[in-house]
């Protein structure tokens, strides 16, 4: 664990619940996928990377993303879909699934095997809501795989920003609001003001 | 809360039985215990212990609504943490707390413009019970309040953070008149009656995730605990699944499910007070007061379109009250081509719950969205809540799947019309000019509708209202419904005040009636 990491989970400014929940995604982030299919598994890995390449915003760390997402599939998740899609697995399965067969269509071989603006078209296609609509072998349509990349993008950035190395790294002080005994909050919250307390 | 509260037997026919403990339920309650009524409450959620709240965003979704709803339509509305809350106090316990009045033209929307619909009172007549509201629970806000200059608030506004001084700058540039907002949160440490201490806001920006410290005025740490403290009881875990009904019609139990089994509380009358969804979707599902067959119509919601920017400053949006300056300028705006207006208010936002904005708003990738996420202490937004139309084909329906309880899952269709398509984009356009004014980079527009409002109408007329003006269902003489559920049109303040007003309204009808 590096030092910043370090003195920002055993800040006395974080509670005992959140810490927990922290130390626990770190556990999450290490462990192996449960409930997508390897092969959907594999691709999302490779989805995260696209949309959200992680150099620029935690250097040479590199996060699981797709396993945080498919922990996600272990309870209830926000409260609502899309009624055009399927369950949220389901639709993660057709939605990587329907990449794939894009992938065949127009590029004549697999998502792994393109280039990094081929496979970008294809995620902007897939949000555009632009794909053919003749793809036989696409589990789902033009139209709903621009509604699930738009829960994709979100899970995205939802599970690399709840894990603790990005909020120590981009100085994220969002869960430093007060230990146990005390909620401190911020006493400076204008602009360029912060605490020693809160991550730099 | 003190240790003891009534409880009462199932067999017990009590005065009433409260469905939901939320803004629409909790006032109610209190009020119909404080005067000697046999009232059961009957909470879905569980308790929460405040001091275990966190601010960590997936963390504290234990405290939405997370029964899947199925969202359909051309504009299809976020749940859960957007708008539905679970556990006692209801939504409150992680609403926004940004309690404007609704504006007295509001009322009137139809007989103004002839599109949309009027309430079937008029300000004045909710007044009295707004008034008490704020004063019971802890309102703070400037005095005056630039738009009603009678209105006075309790508490100073909390301390401005960097998104509140950006607009207040913003709005010198244009010449719209900006002010502190009204805020249920009290910024001196208070002895709140039958609840103890709640201290002052500290800043601390988590509002959405639940109030450490009680400074947010929230049902949990006023209303219920006054509830209790009358003899009221207050039954969590129970999930209100139907009815039984007497053989005039009248409703003689509610059924629900309490740790997997089926119970019943027998009782004189009922208050579904569950939101604009789960009270139609109860109605829906039990077949009870649909002659009119408007049970479900009119969804409505708030246009609730961010525009955010990039400062040289770190702004830090997680600090502070989020969303403190207000401008209701543009309540009716002078160059309007649609009917209604809008509230505009700074944005400061907790990073999972921006950075989901972000991911949805359009479909940048690769490094320039690293490039974005890496801004986040640099962003400042501006947020617009705005008067939607009642339509037909806006609606709340039964799906065909089920739920863990049995019950369909609620299928929830919205569209924008073209009021709402031209009011977006005027307030798009402002927002944009107030960021470009004060020097804002990569501007960039969150689309979004906020709260839930509608499904089961207040009115005169039994063949296209679900309820009358005082909230008594048409068709079944023991029923009312207390929520956002039953306004006729949306207005564009945030509900929660407005819902907790009818709330009290509702109960003195209800006592008036026998109840």
């Amino acid at each position: 664990m590096t030092t910043s990491l370090s003195f920002f989970l055993n800040s006395p400014h974080l509670s005992t619940h959140t810490r927990t929940l922290l130390l626990e995604r770190i556990n999450q982030e290490k462990a192996l996928p449960q409930y997508l299919s390897p092969k959907a598994f594999s691709l999302l890995k490779i989805v995260c990377d696209d949309i959200l390449p992680q150099e620029l915003l935690i250097g040479n760390t590199h996060l699981n993303l797709a396993v945080m997402i498919d922990h996600t599939f272990a309870s209830s998740r926000d409260g609502w879909r899309f009624a055009e899609l399927p369950s949220d697995l389901e639709a993660y399965e057709a939605g990587l699934m329907t990449l794939e067969a894009h992938a065949y269509d127009l590029f004549k071989t697999r998502y792994e095997k393109l280039t990094s603006d081929q496979r970008g078209s294809l995620l902007d296609h897939a949000y555009d809501g632009t794909f053919s609509p003749f793809v036989s072998q696409a589990p789902l349509t033009p139209v709903q795989m621009s509604l699930w990349i738009r829960d994709v993008r979100a899970d995205i950035l939802s599970c690399f920003l709840s894990h603790p190395i990005p909020q120590t790294l981009l100085g994220l002080s969002a869960n430093l609001t007060g230990g146990d005994d005390h909620l401190e909050g911020f006493p400076s919250i204008s602009a360029n003001e912060r605490k020693p307390f809160e991550a730099e | 809360m003190s240790p003891e509260m009534q409880h009462f037997s199932c067999h017990d026919e009590v005065d009433t039985v409260v469905i939901g403990t939320g803004a629409g339920g909790a006032p109610l309650t209190a009020e119909l215990a404080r005067y000697g009524r046999r009232v059961v409450a009957l909470e879905a959620g569980p308790v929460f212990d405040a001091k275990n709240y966190t601010p960590d965003e997936i963390g504290a979704g234990a405290l939405y609504w997370s029964h899947e709803r199925l969202s359909g339509g051309e504009n299809p509305q976020a749940f859960g943490g957007n708008n539905s809350g679970t556990g006692l106090g209801g939504s409150l316990l992680h609403y926004g707390a940004f309690v404007p009045r609704m504006d007295p033209r509001d009322f009137h929307l139809k007989t103004e413009t002839g599109q949309g619909e009027d309430w079937p009172f008029d300000y004045k007549a909710l007044l009295p019970y707004i008034e008490r509201v704020e004063e019971f629970i802890g309102v703070s806000g400037p005095n005056p309040y630039p738009w009603d200059e009678k209105r006075r608030y309790a508490y100073p506004p909390p301390a401005r953070n960097s998104a509140a001084q950006k607009m207040r700058e913003a709005c010198d540039h244009l010449g719209l008149r900006s002010s502190d907002g009204p805020v249920a949160l009290i910024t001196r440490g208070r002895d709140q009656p039958y609840y103890g201490q709640r201290d002052a806001c500290v800043n601390c920006g988590a509002c959405h995730q639940g109030c450490r410290n009680s400074a947010k005025s929230g049902a949990d740490n006023t209303w219920l605990p006054a509830a209790r403290a009358h003899g009221a009881e207050l039954r969590t875990g129970c999930m209100v699944t139907g009815f039984e009904r007497d053989t005039q019609g009248r409703i003689s139990a509610v059924l629900y499910v309490k740790q997997g089994r089926e119970e019943r509380q027998k009782c004189r009358s009922v208050v579904i007070s569950a939101g604009a969804v789960e009270t139609a979707r109860l109605l829906l599902h039990t077949g009870l007061s649909n002659s009119s067959g408007q049970v479900g119509r009119n969804y409505m919601t708030h246009i609730s379109t961010q525009v955010w920017g990039v400062f040289d400053e770190e702004t830090y949006p997680n600090k502070g009250y989020p969303s403190l300056t207000i401008t209701e300028d543009m309540v009716r705006p002078k160059d309007a081509d649609f009917a209604g207006g809008y509230l505009l208010q700074s944005l400061g936002m907790m990073p999972i719950t921006w950075s989901v904005g972000l991911a949805r708003a359009d479909r940048r990738r690769g490094d320039a969205l690293s490039r974005a996420l890496r801004h986040y202490n640099k962003s400042a937004g501006i947020g617009m809540h705005g008067e939607t139309l009642p339509r037909d084909e806006n609606r709340v329906t039964l799906s065909d799947e089920r739920d863990d309880f049995g019950l369909p899952k609620p299928r929830i269709d919205y569209t924008y019309g073209p009021n709402e398509n031209a009011m977006d984009r005027h307030a798009t356009r402002l927002m944009t000019r107030l960021w470009e004014s004060v020097g804002a980079q990569d501007i960039r527009v969150f689309s979004r509708a906020a709260h839930m409002i509608g499904t089961c109408r207040m009115g005169h007329d039994t063949g296209t209202s679900v309820v009358n003006p005082q909230g008594r269902s048409f068709d079944i003489e023991n029923l009312w419904i207390s929520d956002h559920s039953t306004f006729p049109s949306a207005g564009a303040a945030n509900p929660a005040l407005t819902i907790m007003a009818l709330s009290l309204r509702t109960a003195e009808a209800m006592m008036k009636a026998g109840y």
